[in-house]
């Protein structure tokens, strides 16, 4: 759990085609299969990080990124994350509205891991 | 003994590349286009054999799990992007030449300046190499060593610690032998947010964006080295710390006042561009 793990999970999705379509399709199967897998693989992919606690297996269930936000994403991953897993579910020009509003009422929290 | 032949420092924002090739080039952009236009002619009348680039991967190969300071890429091929920029950004994918001799002398030539290098035979390079080579060399017919820098990834090197990387990646190249001609380019920007309250409404503060210019317009190594510090650079906006990638090029250049400094305004965040005398 942490800013860490979080940030791991966006990248996995957004740097993977697979990934990012499977995410996008079922974002609580995804995201309990990562959980499942643990430091157990697939690969070298979650290694000692890539465990999640349950507010924020919640808030990739939910691709809630203002509760990521809050939580310490990284705010570079996490706009390039809310992006490839919203659009063209909504517009742009619409989450970059949403999306500001959202970072907003947590102001500028600590993101490094 | 080898030459440096120009220095610059230009934006890497890589949402300029597709609003740039509009047809007809929106008047906001103008400037941007001017600036690019005007340093890709410096460029090619100093007739470099082979580019530096000084830049900062954002969590695309360089992650947490393993995320050095600073670090010299030694591969002999370098292959630009990833999927992810060509999703988001419509970026082409590209594969440069490397050139591992050189790399290896700055590696070298660091450690024994004190400036302890981490490096790479692998490094794949994102959009803040490739945006200002599409625009300085679009041919992307030279070889290139890229000097990847950590201003993403909390706790970043002091201001003062990128300003000596640039001494010791000139006093090294002054120290080779032979006569190449190396060109030293950095990217990065002035105050930029994404992914936070300010993002995406230009930029988030043109008053830093005016001291930022200054101070490489003057050479106010002093100045820079104590003043843009994280929180400093947080408060103009939350990416903006790639900025400290001119200190850089200010390093290489020994502190002097930019022959040229320029913030060129738009839609977007003010884009830097920078040139100092060799």
């Amino acid at each position: 759990m942490g800013a860490y793990d979080i940030d791991k999970f966006m990248r996995a999705v957004n740097m993977d085609a697979d990934r990012l379509r499977a995410y996008v399709a079922d974002p609580a199967a995804f995201t309990a299969e990562w959980v499942a897998a643990g430091a157990r693989g697939p690969g070298s992919e979650h290694r000692s990080g890539g465990i999640l606690d349950e507010r924020e297996q919640r808030a990739f269930q939910e691709r809630d990124y203002g509760a990521l936000y809050g939580m310490g994403a990284h705010p570079y991953l996490l706009w390039s994350f809310a992006e490839a897993v919203w659009v063209p579910e909504i517009s742009r020009p619409d989450l970059v509205e949403r999306f500001r509003r959202a970072a907003a009422a947590h102001g500028y929290p600590d993101f490094a891991t | 003994m080898a030459e440096i032949v120009g220095i610059y420092g230009v934006p890497h924002n890589p949402l300029l590349w597709r609003t740039l090739a509009a047809d007809p080039l929106p008047d906001d952009l103008r400037a941007t286009a001017d600036g690019f236009a005007r340093l890709r002619a410096r460029l090619a009348e100093a007739r470099p054999d082979v580019i530096v680039t000084v830049s900062t991967d954002h969590l695309t190969q360089w992650f947490y799990d393993n995320m050095p300071s600073f670090l010299v890429g030694k591969a002999e091929r370098v292959p630009v992007t990833f999927w992810a920029e060509e999703r988001e950004f419509g970026l082409p994918k590209a594969e440069l030449r490397g050139d591992p001799e050189l790399a290896r002398a700055l590696l070298a030539g660091g450690i024994e300046r004190g400036v302890d290098f981490a490096a790479s035979d692998e490094f794949t390079a994102d959009h803040s190499v490739l945006v200002p080579l599409l625009y300085l060399r679009p041919d992307l017919d030279l070889p290139v060593v890229c000097v990847f820098t950590n201003c993403m990834a909390p706790p970043l090197p002091t201001p003062a610690r990128f300003f000596r990387v640039g001494e010791v990646v000139r006093e090294t190249i002054e120290a080779l032998p032979g006569g190449r001609r190396v060109a030293v380019v950095a990217s990065g920007h002035l105050a930029t947010e994404v992914g936070g309250p300010k993002h995406f409404a230009g930029s988030p503060d043109r008053d830093f964006d005016a001291w930022a210019v200054e101070l490489l317009r003057k050479g106010a190594v002093e100045e820079a080295v104590r003043s843009l510090t994280f929180d400093r650079l947080l408060a103009a906006g939350n990416v903006s710390h790639q900025f400290l990638n001119f200190l850089v090029t200010m390093g290489v250049a020994g502190g002097a006042p930019a022959l040229h400094a320029d913030g060129a305004v738009s839609r977007f965040a003010t884009s830097p561009f920078f040139e100092w005398a060799v």
